[in-house]
């Protein structure tokens, strides 16, 4: 049965430059993808467009400042942290 | 330095994704890797995190570092133009030999991803290879572009003696009748490496993530051993 190693992942993540910051996405960011309130906004990445809720654009690009990412890789990682907690 | 070249004239057939992961196998493993993007799509260029750089760029040679383990050269978008330059030369085929590789120093592997032509970048790329890396996958289209490969890397060879290849079964659908067959045929071709990536969503999900895909096991030691190769 093949598993997947967590403390190997944050390795890679190191090595390959993408490490985990220690910097969690805030309640509100994560709820944005899981309560889907009003829909105001939205991000497109290649075929996927994730929408935001009004008002949450700015907060969303302060963390993705933080994190050295932009808004559209912010999101879309989030939603994949999202899944992985969700599993 | 060690040079290894990943290739096929057939597009799609996961070079990019096995580039990335061999690197992230070298640098886990201690070594210091240079990954070099010659794809204009630069799709490892974007799977390191970064942006194609421009073709002047380019040319100076100032490898981006991921980690103190890990950079990468930034593929251009203008790769064609490059081509052109690079045509009108009397030795075309030395160009990287001549122009890019003394000024990538200080690396235990270098890691090239090729685009799926048979550009002259490409030629170039085999021209200083020591191992180039065929990845195919378990289907028709894969054994048409194999053999092509087979006469381009035969011609190859009379420049770069050195110069090894592999295949290398990428995706591979073990649970497939159709599938099954090819990767018996597959593993009867001259120059198999005996290595089957399995076909995993995980890939996917690794790579939209912008991380290599080997913290699972299963995907892991197939690299392992394709890394054991050089």
């Amino acid at each position: 049965m093949s598993k997947k190693d967590g403390g190997l992942s944050d390795a890679l993540g190191y090595i390959m430059g993408t490490p985990s910051d220690g910097v969690e996405p805030s309640p509100t960011a994560l709820n944005t993808v899981e309560q889907r309130p009003t829909m105001s906004d939205s991000v497109e990445h290649s075929r996927l467009s994730f929408r935001l809720p009004e008002g949450k654009r700015q907060e969303l690009e302060r963390i993705a400042a933080r994190r050295g990412m932009n808004l559209s890789n912010l999101v879309r990682s989030i939603v994949f942290e999202y899944l992985e907690k969700g599993r | 330095m060690k040079i290894i070249v990943v290739a096929n004239r057939k597009g799609g057939t996961g070079k990019t994704t096995v580039a990335y992961n061999l690197g992230a196998s070298y640098a886990l493993a201690g070594s210091r890797v240079c990954y070099l993007d010659l794809d204009s799509q630069a799709n490892l260029t974007q799977l390191c995190g970064q942006t194609p750089t421009t073709l002047d760029s380019f040319k100076a040679v100032q490898p981006v570092a991921l980690s103190p383990m890990v950079s990468i050269l930034p593929a251009t978008k203008q790769f064609a133009q490059l081509e052109d330059e690079i045509n009108r030369l009397i030795d075309r085929n030395a160009y990287l030999k001549a122009e890019i590789m003394p000024h990538l120093v200080g690396f235990d592997y270098l890691i090239i991803d090729t685009a799926p032509s048979l550009s002259i970048l490409n030629i170039n790329a085999l021209c200083i290879a020591d191992m180039v890396h065929v990845v195919v996958n378990a289907d028709s289209f894969s054994f048409m572009g194999l053999a092509e490969m087979r006469t381009i890397l035969g011609q190859v060879k009379s420049i770069n003696q050195r110069m090894e290849w592999r295949i290398v079964l990428n995706a591979a659908h073990k649970n497939r009748n159709m599938t099954g067959a090819a990767i018996d045929a597959l593993r009867k071709e001259h120059g198999f490496s005996g290595i089957e990536i399995p076909n995993r969503q995980h890939f996917a999900d690794s790579n939209a993530r912008k991380r290599p895909a080997i913290d699972l096991d299963e995907i892991r030691e197939p690299f392992r051993a394709l890394a054991a190769i050089v």
